[in-house]
């Protein structure tokens, strides 16, 4: 009790200084990285200034990623986790690997995070109080529609009407990936799918166990690195596919 | 008919391959006992076409071949859905055994950053 009567006061002092982090060291990043070698270290080095603990899980990638995200670690050793997938995997099976190993390391509340800095750094904490102040058990940060280029827009769009159509949950972006998890909720989550899938594999969870839900709106950073990964109609086909088969297991 | 004398050699050949691996462990007994089946049941219907035609007949369908194309397709089918499954099963175990080995590298890791 008094934990969480301290992650609340911890809120409100975070309230002052917009800023800086809740400092609430149960708080991890979870952050999925495939060749992400361009964006991750900057990434990193302004993460771990604002005292987050973060779980960067390498999937298998064929580029510095590993590297780079080693020798940021090296110098942030207490703050920084690294995990590798020796085979690449999907941001859903790298995304459940970081994790499980946050949980490990004691997180309280599991913040992921995109590797190719679409998400704005400040938004953490939107998603972060949401879950400290107990309004929520998941809370998903959407992307305004109105900021993504059309074939994004187009994409996201058929996602969440898949993920309405499949899973009966209507929410704003079904592929958002800076969510927040109280940690508590995650060994109850049943995520098969390895790929993109997954995110709506997520929601369907959130659905199939009650949890509260809160979206916050986030701003997207898009850059060329931002738009060339992400949902788009291949993607979109694909896990409509896995869908489809999951009815049928 | 050579066609009948085709089939049988083809058959024998299959079931001996077929054995062959079955002996050095690489299929298990099941696979190899549907196997020998499948080639067996192709032999009898080479060597008697009639016996076709009665199947057709109890199933309601006019020409003998057409009944073992049908089931041909619909065995078919089932072995590709079989092979779906299996695959992806596979893929998650791949996916675990990835995953595992991540986190133990990881928690060896920060083990011997604590020392």
């Amino acid at each position: 009790m008094s934990s969480s009567k301290n992650n609340i006061e911890i809120a409100n002092n975070s309230k002052n200084n917009n800023l800086l982090s809740t400092g609430d060291k149960s708080v991890f990043l979870v952050i999925p990285a495939y060749n992400e070698e361009n964006a991750l270290g900057n990434l990193l080095e302004n993460l771990v200034r604002f005292d987050y603990k973060i779980v960067v899980v390498d999937d298998g990638s064929k580029d510095e990623t590993y590297l780079i995200a080693k020798s940021i670690k090296e110098k942030f050793q207490n703050n920084i986790f690294l995990c590798k997938h020796l085979i690449n995997r999907g941001v859903g099976a790298a995304t459940k690997t970081g994790m499980e190993d946050a949980l490990i390391h004691g997180a309280k509340y599991i913040i992921t995070f995109d590797a190719d800095g679409q998400h704005a750094i400040e938004d953490i904490e939107k998603v972060t109080k949401a879950l400290i102040e107990n309004r929520a058990d998941v809370v998903i940060g959407s992307r305004p529609f109105k900021d993504m280029p059309f074939s994004k827009r187009v994409a996201n769009m058929i996602m969440n009407f898949i993920t309405l159509l499949f899973y009966k949950v209507a929410v704003k972006d079904s592929q958002s990936g800076l969510r927040g998890y109280d940690a508590l909720v995650i060994p109850k989550l049943n995520i098969h799918s390895d790929g993109y899938g997954a995110l709506s594999e997520f929601t369907r969870e959130i659905k199939k166990n009650n949890l509260k839900l809160e979206e916050v709106e986030i701003t997207t950073i898009y850059t060329p690195e931002t738009q060339a990964k992400g949902t788009n109609a291949i993607v979109g086909f694909k896990i409509f596919v896995k869908m489809v088969r999951d009815i049928f297991r | 008919m050579l066609y009948q004398i085709l089939v049988i050699i083809v058959a024998i050949i299959a079931i001996a391959i077929a054995f062959r691996s079955f002996k050095n462990t690489r299929v298990s007994l099941t696979t190899f006992i549907l196997w020998v089946i499948l080639w067996l049941v192709l032999i009898v219907f080479t060597v008697l076409p009639e016996s076709s035609a009665i199947l057709a007949n109890i199933f309601g369908i006019q020409r003998g071949l057409d009944v073992l194309i049908i089931f041909a397709l619909i065995g078919a089918y089932y072995l590709i859905f079989r092979l779906f499954i299996k695959l992806e099963k596979i893929q998650q175990n791949l996916t675990e055994l990835v995953r595992f080995i991540a986190i133990e590298n990881e928690k060896e890791d920060s083990l011997n950053d604590d020392d």
